[in-house]
């Protein structure tokens, strides 16, 4: 079996007329932490929203392969059932919908599609037990309603706990480190790292270098302008620290 | 668009119900229930409070009695089961098989049928003011009724469950239940108007209730009738401390109209009404409501939620009048609407009407569609489409549906209303 998770190639899409991503090409193996950097409107979040699913998105060319799926294919609950995961930006409130009943039906509908079996109640408890203490997210929030209430970095924790949960072979965690103090940022960042394993890889987009101090990637790529336009190791996300994104813009290859 | 109606409305109205009124458990009563009729007239599509409703689907069936129809054997299994005292009465007519009371001390209940002469002179004491054509018609052309008295003091701590069912179609139904709280005393009914063959028919049903000082009254009700007419009036007159609460769950039935009317009339009482309303198909769902707020210090809590699907239309008309001597009145009233199709209506009015100087009131109503963030969060952590739907419906309605008590006529009416 090949090594690759997910093979973006050429990808463009469109919002209300717009283009976004602009002809975007990305290749993640297992066992990698990618790392995504680029300014505010790059279209790193719109990456994230075309990979998941999200219908805004008008692709108009491209592929994307995610372990032999034709992803763009799928629905948003296939694509999840399928090992995809994504850890939003601006996570939604959703009044009335308790957080640990609404990942119970996801994994039994996710457990449905693979034709495996239901979790029982002892041992999804358990499981949630042991993830929420992973990523220290507070007791009292797994029965609320989905992040009603929650402050930003409650928010942030639930996505990494919801990940923690769904196990899956592709992760993206879009700007989780935003809005997080210190303490936070270590915590989310050991449950990241601690769900690392050779079998899976994640996608970390920030715009700070700060979070990969504690996620230390394999490759770094800048996006501008709806295009991957520098790819290199941690060393680059240093000197994007250092010199800001411009010095880039200049020596663009053509 | 206005094709009024230009004929002898009374007459053409009660041709819809010629056949019936040999049926009355009142018959000396008629003539001057019909007179009253008259004089009231029937709503049409100029009446201010009837004008979203297509009266014009009841005034063109005609109806037979429901004496001549068929006794069928309901399947009662299929209700929640609750452990109650269960009063079944299926096309009007008390079924003897399926009714069951439990005999307690300080409760007492009689139906009308067996009781008439003693009965009459307790019911529509609340009513006659409110000069409404259909609960005139309803005393016109009663069928049976149910009367439920908790003496002074006395607790029932069972619920009484009543069935409203109906077996066939083409009947009419005219029911009633009077209900009369003494000091100190206290009640939940559950009520169920249901009628899987039912078809074409109507149901008008009135409800009314004294609650003495400091008795409370629980009232869980829902509405999912086939293909019927069922029009509801409820009026509530509450004594001073008293509490009254009220659940409505509707969901299924050509046209569902309930008039929920309440006099709070003595200080310190507890108002609630909430409800949730699920419009499919081609239906019509109306909640009229009004809080009479006659005197001072009292708390009226108010919340509908509607669910509108495919060609429903759905109407929320709450009014809340606090009168000119009802200060420190606390009212407040709410109501949300999800529509789920293009095609779908609601025509949502909260209204106040405030006479008094130092209260504390408050209204909103808001419409929308489901939030197509939170669809997409769901799904992308792999919860399928329909299943998001629901889960976001329940959510909406939670709040509601937690006010009922009863696990499994909690559970049978939320499967009902996503
Ligand atoms: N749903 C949308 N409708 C309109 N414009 C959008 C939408 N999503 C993204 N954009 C636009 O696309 C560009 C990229 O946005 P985004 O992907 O959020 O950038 P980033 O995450 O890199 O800050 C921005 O100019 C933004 O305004
Ligand atoms: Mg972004």
């Amino acid at each position: 079996m090949s090594d690759t998770i997910i093979k973006i190639k050429n990808l463009r899409c469109e919002v209300e007329g717009q283009e976004i991503l602009k002809g975007l090409d990305l290749e993640v193996k297992k066992g990698e932490i990618h790392a995504i950097m680029g300014p505010n409107g790059s279209g790193k979040s719109t990456l994230s929203s075309v990979l998941a699913g999200k219908e805004d998105y008008e692709i108009t060319s491209g592929t994307v392969d995610f372990l032999g799926n034709d992803l763009l294919e799928l629905s948003p609950e296939e694509r999840s059932w399928k090992g995809l995961f994504l850890a939003f930006q601006y996570p939604v409130e959703i009044p009335g919908v308790s957080n640990v009943n609404f990942l119970r039906t996801a994994l039994n509908e996710r457990n449905k599609f693979l034709e495996k079996e239901q979790i029982s109640a002892k041992d999804f408890l358990a499981m949630v037990k042991e993830k929420s203490e992973l990523v220290g997210l507070n007791n009292k929030l797994k029965n609320r309603s989905v992040n009603e209430g929650f402050s930003g970095g409650e928010k942030k924790r639930n996505e990494i706990f919801q990940m923690a949960m769904l196990e899956p072979k592709l992760s993206i965690l879009d700007e989780t480190d935003s809005g997080l103090d210190i303490d936070a940022l270590k915590i989310v960042s050991d449950g990241v790292n601690q769900l690392k394993s050779s079998e899976k890889a994640t996608i970390v987009i920030t715009h700070y270098q700060r979070l990969l101090d504690y996620i230390v990637p394999d490759f770094v790529h800048v996006l501008s302008d709806g295009k991957i336009i520098k790819s290199g190791d941690k060393n680059l996300a240093l000197k994007l620290e250092e010199k800001g994104y411009d010095w880039l813009k200049t020596d663009v290859p053509v | 668009m206005s094709v009024e109606i230009e004929f002898d409305m009374e007459k053409e109205v009660l041709k819809s119900f010629e056949n019936l009124t040999q049926s009355s458990i009142f018959p000396s009563n008629q003539e001057k229930e019909l007179e009253k009729l008259k004089t009231i007239g029937f709503p049409n599509r100029n009446s201010e409070n009837w004008k979203y409703t297509k009266l014009s689907k009841l005034y063109k069936k005609k109806f037979t009695d429901p004496k001549s129809a068929d006794l069928k054997v309901f399947p009662i299994s299929k209700l929640p089961n609750i452990s109650a005292s269960t009063i079944v009465l299926e096309n009007g007519i008390i079924n003897k098989h399926l009714t069951c009371v439990d005999q307690t001390d300080g409760l007492e209940i009689s139906f009308f049928s067996s009781n008439s002469s003693e009965i009459e002179s307790k019911i529509n004491h609340t009513t006659s003011k409110y000069e409404d054509a259909f609960t005139c018609l309803n005393s016109y052309l009663l069928n049976e009724g149910i009367y439920i008295k908790v003496k002074k003091n006395t607790k029932i701590t069972q619920p009484i469950y009543i069935v409203n069912v109906v077996t066939n179609s083409g009947v009419a139904v005219n029911s009633r239940l009077n209900l009369e709280l003494e000091k100190f005393s206290e009640l939940t009914v559950l009520q169920s108007f249901i009628g899987p063959n039912s078809s074409s028919s109507f149901v008008n049903h009135v409800t009314e209730a004294h609650l003495s000082e400091n008795a409370s009254l629980h009232i869980n009700k829902h509405q999912d009738y086939k293909d019927v007419i069922n029009l509801v009036s409820e009026y509530i007159h509450q004594d001073s401390n008293s509490s009254f609460t009220i659940n409505t769950f509707s969901y299924s039935g050509e046209l569902i109209r309930n008039g929920l009317n309440v006099d709070v009339d003595g200080q310190n009482c507890h108002t609630e009404l909430n409800g949730v309303f699920t419009v499919n198909n081609n239906d019509y769902i109306d909640n009229h409501t009004l809080v009479n707020h006659i005197q001072p210090n009292c708390q009226s809590h108010e919340n509908y939620k509607g669910i509108i699907k495919d060609k429903g239309v759905g109407v929320f008309n709450g009014k809340v009048i606090v009168h000119k001597d009802a200060q420190k009145i606390q009212a407040y009233q709410n109501n949300n609407n999800i529509l789920l199709s293009d095609y779908s209506k609601i025509f949502a009015k909260p209204e106040l009407e405030i006479y008094a100087d130092d209260v504390k009131c408050s209204h909103g109503s808001t419409t929308g569609q489901l939030d197509e963030e939170a669809l997409f969060y769901l799904k992308s952590r792999g919860v399928s489409s329909n299943t998001a739907k629901k889960l976001l419906l329940e959510g909406f309605i939670g709040e509601i549906a937690d006010k009922i008590s009863h696990q499994n006529f909690k559970e049978y009416i939320i499967d009902k209303l996503i």
